[in-house]
């Protein structure tokens, strides 16, 4: 890779828009994980304890 | 084949897996993006044609394989939940749909960008482009119809039926540039005559093919994981409102 030409702006932008997309919902993701964990610690462990 | 998947029905036996394997998907996600990222941007050449803005495509079509992955995971699920009642299949369901349409907007703008510089425009109605405006629209819709229906196992079969009606788009999607007269090319890697694309080109292209489909696999098993938290969750305050 050298340079990228006359169309550096729709390749850079491109690489943008998959970046902010991914990490949104990468983020999201975790987010969410930590508010249920954080919830299901909140029940007494004897209710949430698991049912194989 | 059967065996594991009945293995891993036990939602608990599952959480544990995934608690296990979830930092080598992530570590093997990152480690295989990486190495796309320098094949597609430091050792494939530019397009005698394309120039530089072939670089958009290493990310362009892996996005739009994995938005197809997506709708296919989701159908394979819709019939877990339907035919099989797999204890799973509607969290896959769950999980899933999010990833696809993530997927399926970086594959539509990212085309947008491509198609600006190549064609001379942001958007044609063509039946690629639009049929794939379809799937994005129905990942939108479902997502909602999650959302709007609170009993889970109710709202699981409502979108069982929904995706398996939409899994008609997904062959128009792929076989629209041979059925019909379209502005976007024909396929180039996934041909019954193999790839056209040189092998500089096509092994970047696969290696981020590999690490999108690893990203999908590692979000989707980080969401199931949640899902079955929250929904332990929703059944201690549904013991909860009948004690009281």
């Amino acid at each position: 890779m050298i340079g990228l030409g006359p169309h550096a702006g729709y390749i850079i932008a491109s690489y943008a828009v998959a970046v902010v997309v991914v990490a949104g919902i990468v983020v999201q993701s975790i987010a969410a994980y930590r508010a249920a964990r954080q919830r299901l610690a909140s029940i007494p462990e004897t209710e949430s304890a698991p049912r194989d | 084949m059967s065996d594991v998947l009945y293995t891993i029905a036990n939602p608990q036996r599952f959480t544990r897996l995934a608690e296990r394997f979830l930092p080598w998907l992530t570590a093997l996600t990152i480690l295989t993006a990486l190495v796309g990222l320098y094949g597609a941007w430091f050792v494939a050449p530019p397009d005698y044609q394309q120039g530089e803005t072939i670089r958009i495509k290493y990310i362009h079509v892996p996005a739009a394989w994995m938005s197809m992955f997506g709708w296919t995971m989701m159908s394979l699920s819709a019939i877990g939940t339907l035919v099989f009642r797999h204890p799973l299949a509607d969290v896959a369901q769950k999980a899933s749909a999010p990833i696809g349409a993530a997927f399926c907007i970086i594959c539509l703008v990212t085309g947008s960008f491509w198609g600006k510089p190549m064609w001379g425009t942001w958007w044609v109605w063509d039946a690629r482009l639009t049929s794939m405006l379809v799937l994005f629209l129905m990942y939108l819709g479902v997502i909602a119809l999650w959302r709007a229906i609170e009993e889970p196992s109710v709202a699981a079969k409502a979108v069982s039926i929904v995706t398996l009606v939409g899994a008609i788009n997904l062959p128009i999607v792929k076989f629209s540039v041979d059925w019909w007269n379209t502005l976007h090319q024909p396929a180039s890697v996934l041909r019954l005559d193999g790839p056209t694309i040189h092998s500089s080109m096509l092994w970047p292209l696969l290696v981020m093919g590999v690490a999108a489909g690893l990203l999908f696999a590692t979000l989707m098993v980080l969401r199931m994981r949640t899902e079955l938290m929250e929904r332990r969750h929703r059944r201690h305050l549904v013991i909860m409102a009948r004690q009281q």
